[in-house]
């Protein structure tokens, strides 16, 4: 009795001075959270509104008519509907089958070099790309992979290593190709840092005991690295299933043009380009919230099987 | 934690009704029967009419804020015209552009309040609609009738008449607009524009001259129908297909990468998503009408004039001279600098382009050697081009927001720079300092010696010559401006005589810039259709252009139009014609398109290929 007393006076002691600190920090987050992603819900009525047309959004979610699911309707029924799906699915199951492993192989090969100079060397080379923008980037691969201009088709045509100069940035074919290796080079050194951070805490002595077991590099890899950081991968592989519907509009948008539409529109794209130039708010907004709504099936179907296949999920 | 997860759902749910409260910061604006806002205007006592409006301001001092949604558009710095503004009208004015044309500073500005003054491009006929119909702007025969009446003696009529909408209210004054009172006798130069390397041209021409001329001047060639045609000389390149003979030969004889080589025998202007201007512009040298005979309005492209145009495109990219497409493939994926930066390198032996859009780049290629001239092609049938000439009611359409505190002062201020003391302070500058008449009836004028001597310096950013344009009217500037070559640059010459030869094949096509009805309950359903529709064109050009032969050319147009009519192209083409005929009511025209007008006599000549050289201006 007197240890549940004392127990109920643990749970409500005074704050210290510390606790109003960690308090404040934390407090500051939740109305972050509570001002950008909470008080903006309210928006999403507009998916159910006829607010096309409206200049004014916030006039559009005031005023504009219930029109139930008819926004949701138009996608699904718009003769482009298949089309953008495929591709965003599309681009995204290959992105996901391709530059999810990718930073984590690359995390594990860095681990494995033994010169500390040459692998912070590699690092600082496969990160700075991340440091620049798209549009620079873009423009830069752009340039590289002009029709007439460009050093890939000119060397390789001179190489004879094509028949015909190729139309990379034009013929709708290369897009999704395009997109995977210029997301792979800026961003593959960027996304191992996590991986890398996982495997520097994972405790030296089990490769040494590894080693007097007579263990090679490959059956440490495979027996103590990969299943060391297998919760981390597990985490980004369940939020990269929730969000294969986001193809990232920036690196889209310096790729695309009339030319490569048809692989090159993705829901993203879509919705930028009808929601804003075109007043179209109702409409955009119908696709964007159930693109969440996937998103948000996607992320539970994605965490049950991994907890049924590892006994490892985020919640 | 339970109490812990309560409080956080309450302070959730506060902050969603907060979010929702916060959602009606603007009054609801109730409709009239017009389908119009119903506006309220400021109480401010009445201007007469006696003397010029800006004249009652007094000493009063304003400051007022005025968006211009082009990105480009450069905001003027300090100089002697905008000094010269707030000494007649005491108004200060704060500028501002958005970063990107994209929509979204403005759908910000709609959103969390308007400036008092805004501009927005007239080709965003929708966006300017739903301004006036959703009450956020003036109308500006309200305000001119109480706080500017002087406005009306100022404004051109037809200018004023044009932006009319069902209701009879015109809601903002545009810039570089076209006037029939300003418009001189005779025909204005044409928008979009071919030209031609004039170094090559002449190669060609001489090739032609000398080896395909036979003993009657004429050279004889098999058309595209396979039938035996003849052309005087001159004007075989004018043919579409000596066009395509002299781009073989262009690309044979000086495709390179090098000084003086050409990669490219036909550049196009940049694919959009919005469609290429240089297939409009191509449409019209085939002469594909907009309307017809009976008078009735035609949707351009299922037009099979349009169609041909498109073929013969294709024609020119699958045919393949020195291993090399005549239309280059980079020109497809080319962005505006991509585009200028062949035409300013010389590397392509032709352009159909809008001209006015790459005028530096025209310069530079002069300046480097590679002087670009005019020149026309015509149809299969050989129709004369009919060229849509470069009027139009503007640019860049101004419009007094209902959250300007002062309307009746910055009504006064667009009466100001509409009348011609305006017109000439923000086109050629102060007078007395940049300019002076040349006679007492003051009607010529001439640049002062301390103004060119600045020009030749190049230092005349403080006069602020055509800084502030945004109420400019061009024509009146181009009628006024000094009747010399003193004080022209031989750049300017130039620019200014960029297509000019062609005016001959230019018309109005003022019928065909019709506005459709904002105030129609069809017409969100209208712009939406038509946001698809345009879309989808542009997403097809390419590729018809880029078919591996004709057939698939024809079969993908085909498709196309199947599709546009799937996505509601009748509701397009109706409202279309309406707005058509209604212009040409306002108009007071029956028929619309030149070829079928009475009187029309065709203009084409054969030997000038280049159009009227004659026309080229000397001041």
């Amino acid at each position: 009795m007197q240890q549940a007393i004392q127990a109920e006076k643990k749970k409500f002691r005074r704050w210290t001075s510390n606790d109003w600190v960690l308090f404040g920090m934390a407090f500051l987050s939740v109305i972050f959270l509570a001002v950008f992603s909470y008080a903006t819900l309210y928006g999403l009525v507009l998916a159910f509104k006829g607010g096309d047309g409206y200049l004014d959004i916030m006039r559009a979610i005031n005023e504009a008519p219930w029109v139930g699911l008819d926004n949701f309707k138009a996608f699904v029924t718009d003769p482009d509907f298949k089309e953008i799906m495929f591709n965003t699915l599309g681009l995204n199951v290959l992105q996901l089958l391709i530059n999810f492993p990718c930073p984590i192989i690359f995390a594990v090969l860095t681990a494995e070099l033994l010169s500390n100079r040459f692998k912070k060397t590699v690092q600082t080379v496969t990160f700075f790309p991340h440091f620049i923008s798209w549009a620079v980037f873009g423009g830069i691969f752009i340039s590289l992979l002009d029709f007439d201009t460009g050093i890939f088709n000119t060397l390789f045509y001179k190489m004879g290593l094509v028949r015909e100069k190729v139309d990379i940035l034009g013929d709708p074919q290369y897009f999704w190709g395009i997109i995977i290796i210029t997301s792979l080079i800026k961003g593959m050194g960027w996304g191992s840092i996590i991986y890398v951070a996982a495997i520097a805490a994972i405790p030296q002595e089990l490769y040494e005991a590894a080693k007097i077991d007579g263990a090679n590099r490959w059956h440490k890899i495979r027996y103590i690295t990969v299943p060391s950081i297998a919760p981390t991968i597990t985490l980004f592989f369940i939020l990269s299933i929730s969000g294969i519907l986001n193809n990232g509009i920036e690196h889209l948008w310096v790729f695309q043009n009339t030319n490569n539409l048809e692989r090159s529109e993705v829901l993203d794209t879509y919705i930028y380009k009808y929601g804003f130039p075109h007043w179209r708010y109702s409409y955009a907004t119908a696709i964007g919230l159930m693109k969440s709504v996937v998103s948000l099936i996607l992320l539970l179907i994605g965490n049950t099987t991994c907890k049924k296949v590892s006994g490892k999920g985020i919640y | 934690m339970k109490k812990v997860s309560k409080t956080l759902t309450v302070l959730l749910c506060a902050l969603l009704a907060f979010g929702m409260s916060g959602c009606g910061n603007r009054s609801k604006v109730s409709m009239g029967s017009d389908n119009m806002a119903i506006l309220t205007y400021p109480d401010f006592p009445q201007t007469p009419s006696d003397k010029n409006s800006w004249e009652y301001i007094g000493n009063e001092q304003n400051t007022i804020e005025w968006y211009v949604d082009v990105s480009s558009w450069a905001i003027p710095a300090e100089n002697d015209v905008i000094r010269k503004i707030k000494e007649k009208t005491g108004i200060t004015v704060k500028f501002s552009t958005p970063v990107q044309d994209d929509g979204q500073k403005l759908a910000t500005l709609i959103a969390g309040g308007l400036p008092d003054v805004i501009s927005v491009p007239t080709s965003n006929v929708k966006t300017l609609a739903s301004l006036a119909q959703q009450g956020y702007v003036y109308d500006i025969n309200t305000l001119a009738d109480r706080w500017a009446p002087t406005l009306y003696d100022h404004l051109p009529e037809d200018v004023l008449d044009w932006w009319k909408y069902a209701n009879n209210k015109t809601y903002g004054i545009p810039n570089h607009y076209y006037s029939y009172d300003d418009i001189p006798d005779g025909q204005l130069q044409p928008n979009g524009g071919m030209m031609v390397r004039k170094d090559l041209f002449d190669a060609w021409q001489r090739h032609v001259e000398t080896d395909l001329k036979d003993a009657n001047g004429n050279v004889t060639y098999t058309g595209f129908d396979g039938t035996q045609k003849s052309v005087a000389w001159q004007g075989y390149i004018t043919t579409p297909e000596g066009f395509k003979a002299a781009c073989v030969w262009a690309m044979e004889n000086y495709y390179g990468t090098g000084n003086g080589g050409i990669t490219t025998a036909l550049q196009l202007g940049q694919f959009t998503n919005t469609g290429n201007a240089s297939l409009e512009w191509l449409a019209e040298f085939f002469a594909v009408p907009f309307e017809d005979k009976e008078g009735n309005y035609l949707y351009r492209f299922t037009q099979e004039g349009y169609a041909n145009a498109l073929y013969y495109l294709n024609d020119l990219y699958t045919t393949k001279a020195n291993g090399n497409t005549l239309i280059s493939n980079s020109n497809f994926t080319q962005g505006y600098d991509g585009v200028g930066s062949i035409i300013a390198g010389g590397k392509a032996f032709a352009t159909l382009v809008t001209p006015q859009d790459y005028q530096m780049h025209f310069v530079t290629a002069k300046d480097s050697g590679y002087d670009y001239i005019s020149m026309y092609i015509t149809n299969e049938a050989g129709d004369a081009p009919v060229l849509q000439d470069i009027r139009g009611y503007g640019y860049l359409f101004n419009m007094i927001t209902t959250n300007c505190k002062r309307p009746d002062l910055v009504i006064k201020l667009f009466d100001f720079l509409s009348s011609d003391e305006g017109q000439l302070l923000v086109s050629l500058g102060v007078e007395g300092e940049t300019w002076h008449w040349k006679d007492e009836q003051k009607t010529e004028i001439a640049f002062t010696e301390k103004y060119l001597e600045d020009k030749a310096n190049l230092t005349t950013a403080k006069y602020g010559l055509l800084t502030v344009d945004l109420l400019l009217n061009y024509q009146f500037y181009d009628n006024m401006q000094p009747k010399t070559n003193n004080g022209k640059t031989e750049s300017e010459l130039y620019r200014t005589n960029l297509k000019r030869p062609l005016t001959i094949y230019a018309y109005d096509y003022n019928a065909c810039s019709f506005i459709v009805d904002a105030t129609d309950t069809r017409f969100q359903n209208y712009n939406n259709a038509l946001t698809r529709i345009d879309s989808l064109i542009a997403q097809q050009i390419p590729k018809i252009l880029k078919a591996s032969n004709r057939a698939s050319a024809q079969k993908l147009y085909a498709d196309t139009v199947k599709l546009l009519e799937s996505r509601n192209l009748s509701l397009v083409v109706e409202m279309q014609q309406q707005a058509y005929r209604k212009t040409k009511e306002k108009l007071g025209i029956t028929v619309a398109w030149p070829a079928y007008q009475q009187g029309y006599v065709s203009p084409l000549d054969r030997t000038a290929p280049n159009g009227d050289l004659s026309l080229y201006r000397t001041y």
